[in-house]
């Protein structure tokens, strides 16, 4: 007998039904994830349309009128342009470089530790600075490396060095950004990797020390492998963040010495938008970093599925 | 014949209060208003404060304070703002959205018009406005409406003078120096400074020659770019824009700009004499530089004595504009000193503003004014015998409360940046300056104001189009500027960049810029 498509289709229905019915606590699980996403994720998409518009605060987001690209075009031919492109992309391509391998490295080590109460407290010391708060953050940094009283210059003075003022130089600045993001985000971060190392199973390394391995060879030859789609992902993720440098740390570490170097496209957007209320071109201005990361996204996840065959979809 | 004139005038006195004053003028019944208030640091809890229970007594209308700290309230106003939805009645103090903010809400119909409530409502203010048109203008936008209440102070601190120079005289006596009256001994007077113990603390590298903070036009040091043309100032929408003779002038794209860039650096920031971190500091760094055992500060900018901090401020002395290499000086002066136009606004949520706007009258009442500005009588201030041989109605308690400053003991009990209105024949009758002022003015008066021949754009309002463009290309070319005037005297480089720089502000519109503020200036002022 033949089951028309039709038939076919209720069967489908019918047997999701029944899924749901079944496992109906998951679905409750899921839900405020669901909600959350819908309220702060989708619903503040419909705001988007103020990047085409020219937003008047009494006529609302659906009333302004409709301007088309105009605030894209000023914003490509505005002067600092370049200069922002490029402050976004070296503060955040130096970011990645240095804060995505450390916290494996530091997983691995960690792992390898025999007593297990060094292990915890190593762990805890190296992710306590994940909880200081930007600002705070920010302060400790100009205390540290002002050139009259801070700590690292007298340091540098000490061994008879010139003082550097480090919040002035331009130069400075990303090295500092990077710095203290390895600092307080390596701890942290290399919290995932040692759950996804506690799941490699005890027996291939058993078999390995059997076969005569050394450390080196056990965490290259199955630590890395175990946890490397963990790593993928990770990857994956943070290519999408590239060009979404954290704003505060920006914007609280800018001075007007290294502002050549530390204005990057999101203090821009909050300086037009917040500060100088034009909120459709800064809408405009942040539409573009969005698609920029959103591109970034797919090249990375298609290049790690050809080649790794791990992928987000 | 002068009798019965006094005696008219004097009946027609008691008949306009009377029609003020009648029983039903104010609200019957309590009526209560949200209120946005933006709170310094040093300012108790507004709640509390003795004035605006005496206040709510007379006009039966209760504030709802939302107490806003200054440092999150330009952020939360705005944003606020321009969602447009859940707005409180009125945003409460001076200073609290800029003139191109007020033009902007303004213009939109997010903030109310006040014309006709301060016409029918609001007698004390309307008697002071025709008292002075300079107020009247400072507040009118180019399309007639008015948006805001302003807050204006002739006490002379708001002075004419934004920022005066300070030098330690303890440091120059101990070296037998004197005080410099030119660029040159300056130059030498710091020099000095910094390879000596001046502060005898047996550390000759702790001393700092010359301090200041690169914000705003108070501490600054734009002045000494007056010795080689103009004076520039960082000051609120006034950027970098001087007056000369009817003409507006960018003063960052001058000949004497680009000298004074390649001067100040040379002898100043290369050797140290002048602190780089006056660049970086926020204000509490600043403020806190001079608070240790001994001072550490050589000489500073700043628009008064104490505002380094009273730890060692009988040390310094105030020190006048210096004649520059080719024996030039000039100094800024503000034109439009002591208003300030945003005291408080209306915004459109604001249904029933007439009872609001009766309460606001009252601070216009020099007897209520002074309250709000200098605290109320019995606690901050004291009432005068009618005899006092100085004339003065009223006078200041002098004794603060144990380890409080002046600022402190002020700030706790009242408001002061209310909007207000004290002109100078108040401070000429009915309370003398604050010791304070009366020092500034005195400094103004006798350094400053005979070399300050650099006029700063005066506080005007734009239209709404003009406000819309300065705010879209004057964005761009503000930073610009400040990006390397900063560059320029930390770490040189003036003479190199100077036609790159010309040529970008160019490219940027800094013509239709200047225009904008040229045509603003010749309405109001006429050509």
């Amino acid at each position: 007998m033949q089951l028309s498509a039709k038939t076919l289709r209720q069967g489908k229905w019918h047997m999701r039904k029944k899924m749901i019915r079944q496992h109906w606590p998951l679905y409750l699980f899921l839900l405020p994830t669901v909600v959350y996403f819908l309220l702060f994720r989708f619903y503040p998409l419909y705001g988007l349309q103020l990047a085409f518009k020219n937003y008047r605060v009494v006529d609302g987001i659906a009333g302004s009128p409709w301007v088309g690209l105009d605030n894209f075009r000023r914003f490509f031919s505005t002067a600092d342009f370049g200069k922002l492109m490029w402050n976004t992309l070296g503060v955040s391509v130096f970011t990645l470089i240095f804060t995505f391998p450390l916290p494996i490295i530091l997983a691995l080590l960690l792992n390898q530790l025999p007593s297990l109460r060094y292990k915890k407290l190593v762990q805890t010391t190296v992710y306590a600075p994940h909880f200081i708060s930007t600002v705070v953050m920010v302060g400790m940094i100009f205390l540290f490396t002002s050139p009259s009283s801070g700590l690292i210059n007298k340091i540098i003075e000490g061994f008879g060095g010139k003082a550097i003022h480090f919040t002035a130089e331009p130069g400075w600045f990303v090295p500092m950004y990077v710095i203290s993001e390895i600092w307080q985000s390596t701890g942290w971060g290399s919290i995932l990797y040692l759950a996804a190392l506690a799941g490699v199973s005890p027996e291939l390394h058993e078999a390995a020390l059997v076969d005569g391995a050394n450390k080196f060879q056990r965490v290259w030859h199955i630590d890395i492998p175990g946890i490397l789609p963990t790593i993928v992902i990770m990857m994956i993720l943070n290519a999408g963040k590239i060009m979404n440098v954290g704003f505060e740390k920006a914007y609280l570490m800018q001075t007007s010495l290294n502002i050549r170097a530390s204005e990057i496209i999101a203090t821009y957007v909050y300086k037009r938008g917040v500060l100088k209320s034009q909120i459709s071109f800064a809408t405009a201005v942040g539409l573009f970093e969005s698609v920029v990361n959103m591109i970034l996204v797919l090249i990375v996840n298609w290049i790690s599925r050809s080649v790794t065959d791990s992928s987000l979809f | 014949m002068k009798k019965l004139v006094s005696l008219l005038l004097a009946l027609a006195l008691m008949m306009s209060c009377a029609a003020v004053l009648a029983e039903d003028y104010y609200p019957a019944e309590k009526v209560s208003y949200n209120v946005w208030i933006r709170m310094r640091p040093m300012n108790g809890n507004a709640d509390d404060m003795e004035i605006f229970k005496i206040m709510e007594e007379k006009t039966n209308v209760h504030l709802n304070f939302e107490q806003i700290p200054q440092a999150d309230w330009e952020e939360k106003v705005l944003l606020t703002l321009n969602g447009g939805v859940d707005l409180p009645d009125a945003l409460y103090s001076g200073y609290s959205l800029t003139s191109t903010q007020l033009l902007q809400f303004g213009g939109q119909g997010l903030l109310l018009p006040l014309n006709d409530l301060i016409e029918q409502y609001m007698p004390n203010f309307k008697a002071k406005l025709e008292a002075h048109p300079e107020v009247k203008a400072a507040i009118t936008a180019p399309d007639g409406n008015i948006y805001s209440l302003p807050f204006c102070r002739f006490d002379g601190l708001t002075g004419q003078i934004p920022s005066n120079m300070f030098i330690n005289k303890v440091w120059l006596d101990k070296l037998g120096l004197q005080v410099p009256t030119t660029i040159d001994e300056l130059e030498a007077v710091l020099t000095a400074f910094k390879e000596n113990d001046c502060n005898g603390n047996g550390d000759p590298n702790d001393e700092i020659p010359m301090t200041f903070k690169n914000e705003g036009s108070q501490r600054d040091l734009g002045g000494l770019f007056g010795m080689f043309g103009y004076a520039d100032n960082l000051y609120g929408g006034q950027h970098h824009f001087c007056v000369d003779d009817g003409k507006v002038i960018l003063t960052p794209a001058t000949e004497g700009y680009k000298k004074a860039c390649a001067y100040l650096h040379e002898h100043f920031f290369a050797k140290g004499l002048i602190d780089q971190e006056g660049f970086t500091m926020d204000k509490a760094t600043y403020n806190a530089q001079n608070q240790g055992e001994v001072a550490n500060i050589g000489a500073y900018f700043s628009w008064n004595i104490f505002d380094l901090g009273s730890a060692h401020m009988d040390e310094y002395v105030a020190m006048a504009p210096l004649l520059g290499p080719d024996g030039t000086t000039s100094w800024g002066y503000v034109t439009s000193s002591g208003i300030e136009t945003v005291g408080l606004v209306l915004t459109k949520d604001c249904k029933d503003p007439v009872n609001l706007i009766k309460w606001a009258d009252l601070t216009y009442d020099d007897f209520y004014g002074m309250q709000l500005e200098y605290g109320c009588i019995g606690t901050n201030i004291v009432e005068l015998p009618a005899d006092d041989p100085s004339g003065f109605k009223y006078d200041y308690v002098r004794e603060y409360p144990d380890g409080m400053t002046y600022d402190e003991f002020l700030f706790g009990n009242t408001y002061p940046d209310s909007c207000l209105a004290l002109f100078r024949d108040f401070y000429d009758t009915v309370l003398p300056m604050p010791d304070s002022a009366k020092a500034k003015d005195k400094i103004n008066n006798e350094m400053y104001l005979p070399v300050a021949t650099t006029k700063y754009y005066p506080t005007l309002l734009f239209s709404a189009e003009d406000n819309d463009r300065i705010n879209d290309i004057g964005t761009d070319i503000i930073s610009l500027i400040e990006e390397k005037r900063a560059e320029w005297l930390a770490r040189g480089g003036v003479d190199e960049q100077w036609d790159e720089y010309i040529a970008t502000l160019e490219a940027m519109g800094m013509q239709e810029y200047i225009d904008i503020y040229q045509k603003t200036y010749d309405t109001a002022y006429g050509k």
